[in-house]
């Protein structure tokens, strides 16, 4: 067993991220996940209207890019890219796990992911793959790289106006 | 694995049960099982709770607490120690009464034991007394012969071999008989030329037994001085010499029967002598074996525990929160401090561990500075220096106020 990065440290960790993200940092996003089985596809694999189901927030750290603008035959416009870094802990909680095409409204801006990574680990160690059992290291997060749509996605409604925009947050 | 579970933190509350600090010093005494929950509160709330997560368990705090009476405790006996040592130095420590707590919480008074034991160890080598017995060897002289072995008449007069301990010689009783021996009563009115001087009175032909002549005293110390210095000087002085074993006599011993003063007779010669050993243990136990064990000997074995926290006062009490508090800050650094920097998602912080320690030593090692100072003023000799002080101030005050003027 490794002398460092046991399950009390990991644990550690664990609070110190949850105060973190939820207490200290305390900005949410608003997730909507892609409905996959809903959402009709050409032969080309591309779909017109896609279906997402309802949002939930999530507390996460938060690191946007500046825009770059853009001007073509179609007019001006911009692009952005975003990184959302999401605790691991609190995606196992709230039993959810992002993947590309997910929508994320944070700031009056709609994101679609690009990219979903997990491989940020405490003292180099995933538990959930290292040969000598699950209690040593810890995978602290789960990376989301998007950019921002150009639109806002069909599909989606907002739940934010005219409710309680806590519910159903996920708090760690 | 779920990381919420058991999170190390602060909860918000404890309940104290027996056990639940290291060493169970206080574990018992109800105003410590008390102040101990109270105590993590007001601890966590120090530190930033429930503002902040604090993370310490109650376990946490209950330790620092305990190491801050122990702390507490172990300042207040080290005065106790120092005023109290020397008058309870070779005290029973079996002694009933010293059963349970010891001196803690006693009132100890003042003793000369230490000192007495200490006059008897001058008093052995000023020969006034002390612990250690004198031994007593004898010479027995043979005509002609001058020089003598000690161990020889050691053994000889003990009954005992020696070897390699060595003795110390205290005195050797070799002197020439006392001039009074041959000093004549100057009363009977006979010799000195006192009779040629009652005869110019009148008063010669007197029987000794009814002619008396009143003498002052110092005409006979004169005559007894006299015959001394003659002695000394015209005869073999009585002396003697020591050289490692061998001792040496002045004059020759001779086998006459000492009727001849040109030429002395003594039969033997007595020594007086200790053992070196002895005097070293005189010096090691005060010559008393029964201080050796379960005695006090030293500030490690004077009988003094924890003070009892009930039985502390209210700014005792107030240190001891004030000196956990800079524990548990320092005890928190020491758990925020283990990983420089916190992996957070796509990124990392940095705790404040170090501020934690840094300002938790500080905070430690001005609390004990200042309890430090304010005992050293309690210890007997600044108390007997602070009334001599006052003492004297009082009579400078008092030689200020006016005498009354008595109007017959």
């Amino acid at each position: 067993m490794a002398l460092f990065g046991g399950v009390r440290d990991a644990k550690f960790l664990a609070s110190i991220n949850s105060e973190l993200i939820n207490s200290i940092i305390d900005t949410e996003i608003e997730f909507f996940k892609l409905i996959l089985e809903s959402t009709k596809s050409n032969i080309y694999g591309e779909s017109e209207a896609k279906t997402y189901y309802d949002s939930i927030l999530l507390p996460c750290i938060i690191t946007k890019e500046a825009k770059t603008a853009q001007m073509d035959d179609y007019g001006h416009t911009y692009t952005r890219t975003a990184q959302f870094g999401l605790s691991r802990d609190l995606l196992e909680t709230a039993n959810f796990y992002p993947e590309p095409g997910d929508i994320i409204f944070w700031d009056n801006e709609y994101y679609e992911l690009d990219n979903v990574e997990s491989n940020q680990y405490f003292v180099g160690k995933n538990p959930d793959t290292w040969p000598n059992g699950s209690t040593s290291g810890y995978s602290v997060s789960v990376i989301c790289d998007a950019h921002a749509t150009r639109q806002t996605p069909i599909g989606i409604t907002n739940l934010r106006r005219g409710g309680d925009n806590k519910s159903p947050a996920y708090r760690g | 694995m779920d990381y919420s579970i058991q999170k190390p933190i602060w909860p918000g509350s404890s309940s104290f049960t027996t056990g639940s600090t290291p060493f169970g010093f206080f574990d018992s005494d109800t105003a410590f099982q008390s102040h101990a929950d109270k105590f993590a509160v007001a601890a966590a709330r120090h530190l930033g709770y429930p503002i902040m997560d604090i993370e310490l368990q109650a376990i946490n705090f209950y330790t620092a607490f305990e190491s801050a009476t122990i702390e507490y405790s172990n300042q207040i006996n080290q005065v106790n120690i120092v005023n109290n040592l020397m008058n309870t130095l070779g005290v029973n420590t079996a002694s009933s009464f010293l059963t349970g707590t010891g001196f803690t919480g006693r009132l100890i008074g003042n003793s000369f034991g230490y000192i007495t034991k200490l006059s008897k160890v001058y008093g052995t080598e000023a020969d006034s007394g002390g612990n250690l017995q004198w031994q007593t060897l004898r010479v027995d002289m043979v005509p002609g012969q001058q020089t003598y072995s000690l161990k020889t008449a050691i053994s000889k007069s003990l009954g005992i071999t020696v070897t390699t301990s060595s003795v110390e010689v205290k005195r050797v009783l070799h002197n020439a008989p006392p001039a009074i021996t041959r000093f004549f009563d100057p009363f009977v009115g006979t010799g000195m030329g006192s009779q040629n001087m009652l005869e110019g009175f009148g008063f010669g032909g007197m029987s000794p037994s009814v002619s008396f002549m009143m003498m002052p005293i110092h005409a006979d110390l004169l005559r007894i001085q006299g015959i001394e210095f003659n002695d000394q000087i015209r005869k073999s002085a009585y002396s003697f010499e020591i050289h490692g074993d061998d001792i040496k006599f002045w004059p020759v011993p001779s086998s006459g029967t000492g009727s001849s003063i040109a030429n002395p007779y003594f039969e033997s010669v007595y020594v007086n002598f200790i053992f070196d050993d002895a005097k070293n243990n005189e010096g090691l136990l005060f010559g008393n074996s029964a201080l050796l064990n379960n005695v006090v000997s030293d500030a490690s074995n004077i009988p003094y525990t924890y003070q009892s926290y009930s039985k502390i006062n209210d700014m005792g009490r107030a240190w001891i929160i004030k000196y956990g508090l800079a524990s548990a800050k320092e005890m928190l650094g020491q758990v925020r401090g283990k990983y420089s920097s916190v992996p957070i998602p796509n990124g990392e912080v940095t705790l404040n561990g170090s501020d934690l320690i840094s300002q938790g030593q500080a905070e430690k090692t001005e609390l004990i500075t200042q309890l430090r100072e304010f005992l050293d003023k309690l210890t007997k000799e600044a108390m007997i220096t602070r009334q001599n002080v006052e003492s004297t101030q009082m009579m400078e005050i008092l030689g200020k106020v006016p005498l009354k003027i008595y109007v017959g």
